[in-house]
């Protein structure tokens, strides 16, 4: 075997994860499942009426956009820090990316809720100000690394904004106990209703779904575009090395 | 006090979010393993 076919026939040993379709679509229905059980079966809130019910989509987008950005992107940063392995970094962008998605969707759901119960579409309140910073660090994030083409720098630099985000996200969640807030204390179990507990519970695990869906489908995308950047610059150091007599290589 | 409207737009903005999304991250996937499949046939000169 030759030096040229060692380096063309590296990437496919790459390991490409599979497509998650059917994790997808069990998402999607069990999301549409369970909003339709937490409508029917959750009564009028006794101040905001129907209006309630915006939280079976605002609080498990804010929990899964945190799980996003803390769990998953911050974790994978450090673990990249410490072992220095490609996947890592690659995890941790993917999520950042979900992470973003759903904190945009958390903010404008939030508004919409904000507009009739509060007056007002958007307030200067500390957990909204907390969330709007974190979504502009993990936007931060994004732009990072789109604006920097060396690899390890990328991934190391990025690695450090996480684990920055992950501090504020934990800001974020304490920020209605912190101070005084317009915006109520954490909605969870433990704090509604019991009447809105399955509801919240059963969006909560959609959610969640649709979240490990979509971060494995960003990495799937994302090691297969490594996997092709990796094929074509061996392939242009092959013909580069061949044109030079054979001694191509990394 | 109802504010249906507020309600329906926050589910209808939700649907929207996450069907574009999902369907932007099929679209990446399909042009990567499209892009990916291409290389792998390139022949060494």
């Amino acid at each position: 075997m030759t030096d040229a076919t060692q380096q063309r026939t590296a990437p496919a040993t790459e390991v490409i994860p599979p497509r998650r379709t059917v994790l997808g679509w069990a998402a999607f229905a069990f999301l549409a499942v369970s909003q339709l059980i937490a409508v029917r079966l959750s009564p009028p809130d006794r101040d905001m009426g129907h209006l309630q019910k915006i939280m079976y989509v605002h609080v498990p987008a804010a929990w899964s956009s945190l799980i996003a950005v803390v769990v998953v992107a911050a974790t994978s940063s450090v673990l990249y820090l410490w072992k220095r392995e490609e996947k890592y970094d690659l995890l941790a962008a993917s999520a950042a990316e979900v992470g973003v998605v759903l904190m945009s969707l958390t903010i404008i759901l939030g508004s919409i809720w904000g507009r009739p119960t509060w007056g007002t579409w958007w307030a200067w309140d500390a957990r909204l100000t907390s969330m709007a910073v974190l979504l502009l660090i993990f936007i931060g994030y994004l732009a990072l690394r789109a604006a920097t083409d060396d690899e390890d720098r990328r991934a190391r630099w990025s690695a450090a904004v996480a684990i920055l985000g992950a501090i504020n996200a934990y800001v974020v969640y304490m920020s209605v106990r912190w101070w005084r807030t317009l915006h109520q204390i954490q909605s969870s179990p433990a704090t509604v209703d019991p009447a809105y507990v399955i509801g919240l519970r059963l969006n909560a695990i959609a959610f969640l779904l649709l979240m490990i869906y979509f971060v494995s489908e960003r990495y799937r995308t994302a090691r297969l575009e490594r996997a092709t950047e990796r094929a074509l610059e061996d392939q242009a150091l092959s013909r580069r090395g061949g044109g030079e007599g054979g001694g191509g290589g990394k | 006090m109802n504010n249906l409207e507020f309600v329906v737009a926050a589910y209808a903005v939700t649907w929207i979010v996450l069907i574009s999304y999902a369907i932007r991250l099929r679209r990446g996937e399909t042009t990567a393993e499209e892009a990916y499949a291409r290389a792998m046939q390139e022949e060494p000169r």
